[in-house]
């Protein structure tokens, strides 16, 4: 996955901005990109962002292996992503967790797939994708955009 | 007893999971493993902190954690096979401590450069030890694989 390719959908995390409103019309993000069939909100969702929000009750080795406490603009931007991939067709709930460093992390895995993401206070996000079928599509890497992950995650 | 003669490629090691609030767990075939965030190296450290199932119980593993002042029941234990971690080029090295014997922490070679991907691939060699498996083994069974 490389940055700004395939038109734009994230270009930076000032500008995520969908809402994941419950009809789901509304993702003006995603609903740029054609080949990505919208739907309403899961219901996941709420539980989900929940999770998000507790991460700011974690204080420094909350881990017990020295993690640091996390990053409340890690957990912001980290929220309306979920927000705006919620909205996608396809798009599982992902296991909502926190790195060692002190950010929010959102984790997929069907088991054949998985999609590891780390969201960095300065809205750039880490990611690494294992395909476990074909490892010559294994991509990892660091990006400002997120357009690419509503595609992994509708690929599986 | 402390030992910190080179730790055998048949051995198993474990490591503490917080497994509630942020869960640190996903599910993972018929069970679940550990992501690839919890077994990461932590920031400003060298290796990232285990023990050695022969050495520290999975129970033990888990009470090590109120010395911290942290509670035992936020936590799981999951179990890495030692040749599984050297096969992605780390090293498992025994560091006992006055706490845990079994004291180990998996590191990085020096002058090797390591992908992100490489805890992703770790975490994927994980499995959290479920209840019935801490009672076996703290009965003296050995882990079944």
């Amino acid at each position: 996955m490389t940055e700004g390719t395939a038109g734009v959908v994230f270009s930076g995390a000032e500008t995520i901005t969908a809402d994941a409103s419950p009809s789901g019309e509304s993702c003006e993000a995603f609903s740029r990109q054609p080949v990505l069939a919208l739907r309403s909100a899961p219901a996941w969702l709420d539980e989900r962002i929940g999770q998000l929000r507790s991460l700011l009750q974690l204080q420094d080795n909350w881990d017990s292996y020295g993690g640091r406490a996390i990053d409340r603009q890690s957990v912001e931007i980290a929220t309306q992503l979920l927000k705006a991939l919620a909205v996608v067709e396809g798009v599982e709930a992902p296991t909502v967790t926190a790195s060692p460093d002190g950010n929010a992390a959102l984790c997929w895995d069907n088991g054949r797939r998985s999609l590891d993401l780390e969201v960095m206070p300065d809205g750039r996000f880490e990611y690494v994708f294992l395909n476990e079928e074909d490892a010559s599509k294994d991509d990892e890497g660091i990006t400002s955009s997120a357009e690419g992950f509503a595609e992994l995650l509708t690929a599986w | 007893m402390a030992d910190s003669r080179p730790i055998a490629d048949e051995e198993v090691i474990l490591k503490r999971v917080r497994a509630n609030d942020p869960h640190c767990i996903q599910p993972y075939g018929d069970g679940y493993r550990a992501t690839s965030f919890a077994v990461r190296i932590p920031p400003g450290q060298e290796g990232s902190s285990c023990s050695r199932l022969r050495l520290t119980s999975p129970r033990t593993l888990l009470s090590l954690v109120t010395l911290q002042g942290g509670s035992s029941d936020d936590y799981l234990v999951c179990r890495m096979r030692v040749t599984d971690v050297r096969a992605l080029n780390l090293e498992v090295l025994a560091l006992p401590t006055d706490e845990d014997p079994g004291h180990c922490e998996i590191r990085k070679t020096v002058g090797q450069h390591y992908p992100a991907s490489v805890w992703s691939r770790l975490a994927k060699t994980t499995r959290i030890l479920t209840a019935a498996e801490v009672a076996s083994i703290e009965a003296g069974d050995e882990l079944v694989e």
